[in-house]
């Protein structure tokens, strides 16, 4: 049960920093991601990739994986964040298809044979530990709320609330969201990273659209735009299907109760104060 | 040119499709002067606050700000230029504190390097506590010093004109756009309005170019008056000569039988 415990800890902590990122894009700058997923899968594959093809040590694996994360949101967010609302939502779903198609196609060789990604990828070092992630998570938020707190952060909020006002009052709206889901996939990556050294197998399987969705609801659930909610939310989410596990596929009904139960009484999620209209 | 120019529209043209919003529209505005643009439903008054602000492009013409044309800005470049506008329906950053409303659009004189701001001490905290202090002089002369942390949403409608006006002062601008100011406000309230851009134009120095409908506000304030109808330029002169204009009073009442 201990160990069950530990288990339950290390994925929510995951998913907390992984959520954080996603609350920074769609939570702060009002932006609605479908494709956070897409940016933990690239995290967990180059650093995963990093270790087994060029023998990279671990902590610099993860932070090639953050920064590699970063780079590829926010390249990608210079096309598709003129996009707004539902354009948006569905341009990065696209994307994240796209990535998980792409990595179901990759061959790579490791250790001199040839292996296709599209296949579960072995043999990760599994240096991802609690102490880790819980220092990890602490870092994280810290910097989530400063960034928040800043000028750069505010700015992202008046994004938020009204993109064509702060566009007048002088915001360059594209850089400054572009800059939000480059640093909010950054995150993702770091998530990715420390997953595959924690589950030591990953598959392409693992990063499809639902996680996508299942990132979506913890923030919702624990309250958009809210960093204490994001902690609350996906802790909570992550727990239920833990320790429902005995209920193996019924723990999902649990899961879509919940959602529907904060939908109707308190549709702003556990700790949030603000309305997002995406 | 004369020196004190600070904008002129030099044959501005707007056409969407077929539909010509603005034609040929010629003037141009003096140093801390108020000017109004006053116009029927649709003459395309908010269409040229929009050319100025670089939300539309114009289809021919130039807009020249302080001898710039504007016509290589972004938006959100001209504002940096100096120039700020408020809109018809209030665009306050509802969610936001007050106080934080005005400190946003002082985001472009806030110079402060991306890591020190996320500090709780050092530079960023002291450039954090300085650009608090000015934002709350801003609110102080608004006489809005009260409700700095409260919601924007939360404030009265006139209050929110009020702070949204606020809002563009903070931006540093030398010319303001404001955007029908005195609509939803009561006569009292209006008057209140009357003072405070007056204020603006003798204690701020500031340049103003107003839309409004409300014409006691517009004959009471403005120095100049220019009238748009359909898109083209009408009329331009004192409050005097504009009250006078055979063109304008056929643009408001219909030709009399």
């Amino acid at each position: 049960m201990s160990i069950d415990i530990v288990n339950i800890l290390i994925f929510s902590g995951i998913n907390i920093i992984t959520v954080l990122g996603l609350n920074l894009i769609t939570g702060v700058t009002g932006q609605l991601s479908l494709g956070h997923s897409a940016f933990f899968s690239i995290g967990a594959y180059t650093s995963a990739l990093l270790m087994l093809m060029l023998g990279v040590p671990f902590g610099a694996a993860l932070v090639i994986a953050t920064l590699m994360a970063g780079l590829i949101g926010g390249l990608f967010g210079i096309p598709i964040l003129r996009l707004r609302g539902d354009y948006l939502a569905i341009a990065t779903l696209g994307f994240c298809e796209i990535v998980r198609v792409v990595i179901l196609n990759v061959k790579v060789t490791i250790h001199g044979s040839e292996k296709l990604l599209s296949t579960s990828l072995g043999g990760i070092p599994g240096n991802t530990n609690l102490i880790l992630v819980l220092i990890l998570v602490v870092i994280a938020t810290l910097f989530m709320i400063a960034l928040e707190r800043s000028k750069f952060g505010l700015a992202l909020r008046s994004i938020r609330e009204d993109e064509v006002a702060a566009q007048m009052m002088g915001i360059d709206i594209a850089r400054h969201k572009i800059l939000s889901f480059a640093i909010g996939s950054a995150f993702a990556g770091l998530g990715g990273a420390l997953y595959a050294s924690y589950m030591t197998v990953i598959s392409p399987g693992d990063f499809g659209f639902m996680r996508s969705i299942e990132m979506l609801c913890m923030l919702v659930l624990g309250g958009m735009g809210s960093i204490v909610g994001v902690i609350a939310g996906t802790t909570v989410l992550t727990a239920i299907p833990e320790l429902l596990r005995f209920a193996q596929e019924y723990r999902m009904i649990m899961y879509g109760i919940v959602l529907i139960f904060m939908m109707v009484f308190r549709p702003r999620g556990l700790f949030g104060s603000i309305r997002v209209n995406v | 040119m004369s020196d004190n120019t600070i904008l002129e529209l030099q044959n501005v043209s707007l056409t969407f499709g077929g539909l010509k919003a603005v034609s040929n529209v010629n003037f141009k505005m003096k140093e801390n002067e108020i000017l109004s643009l006053i116009g029927p439903n649709g003459a395309g008054k908010t269409s040229t606050f929009n050319l100025i602000t670089g939300v539309y492009t114009a289809t021919s013409g130039a807009i020249l700000y302080k001898g710039k044309n504007l016509k290589k800005y972004k938006p959100h470049q001209i504002t940096n230029l100096g120039i700020a506008r408020t809109f018809q329906n209030i665009r306050l950053f509802k969610q936001l504190t007050v106080l934080e409303n005005i400190i946003l659009a002082m985001n472009n004189r806030r110079h402060i390097n991306f890591f020190l701001s996320l500090l709780p001490f050092g530079p960023g905290d002291t450039e954090k506590q300085n650009v608090q202090k000015q934002a709350l002089q801003y609110l102080e002369y608004a006489n809005l010093a009260e409700y700095k942390d409260q919601r924007a949403e939360n404030l009265s409608y006139g209050k929110q004109r009020e702070l949204e006006i606020c809002r563009a002062i903070a931006t540093g601008a030398d010319l303001l756009l404001l955007d029908e100011p005195a609509a939803g406000l009561n006569p009292s309230e209006t008057a209140g309005l009357m003072t405070i851009i007056k204020n603006i134009k003798n204690n701020l120095k500031k340049t103003i170019f107003l839309i409004e409908h409300d014409m006691k506000l517009v004959m009471g304030i403005s120095d100049r008056i220019v009238v748009l109808d359909y898109g083209q330029k009408i009329a331009e002169g004192t409050p005097e000569e504009i009250r006078n204009n055979p063109a304008v009073i056929k643009a408001y009442l219909g030709k009399g039988e």
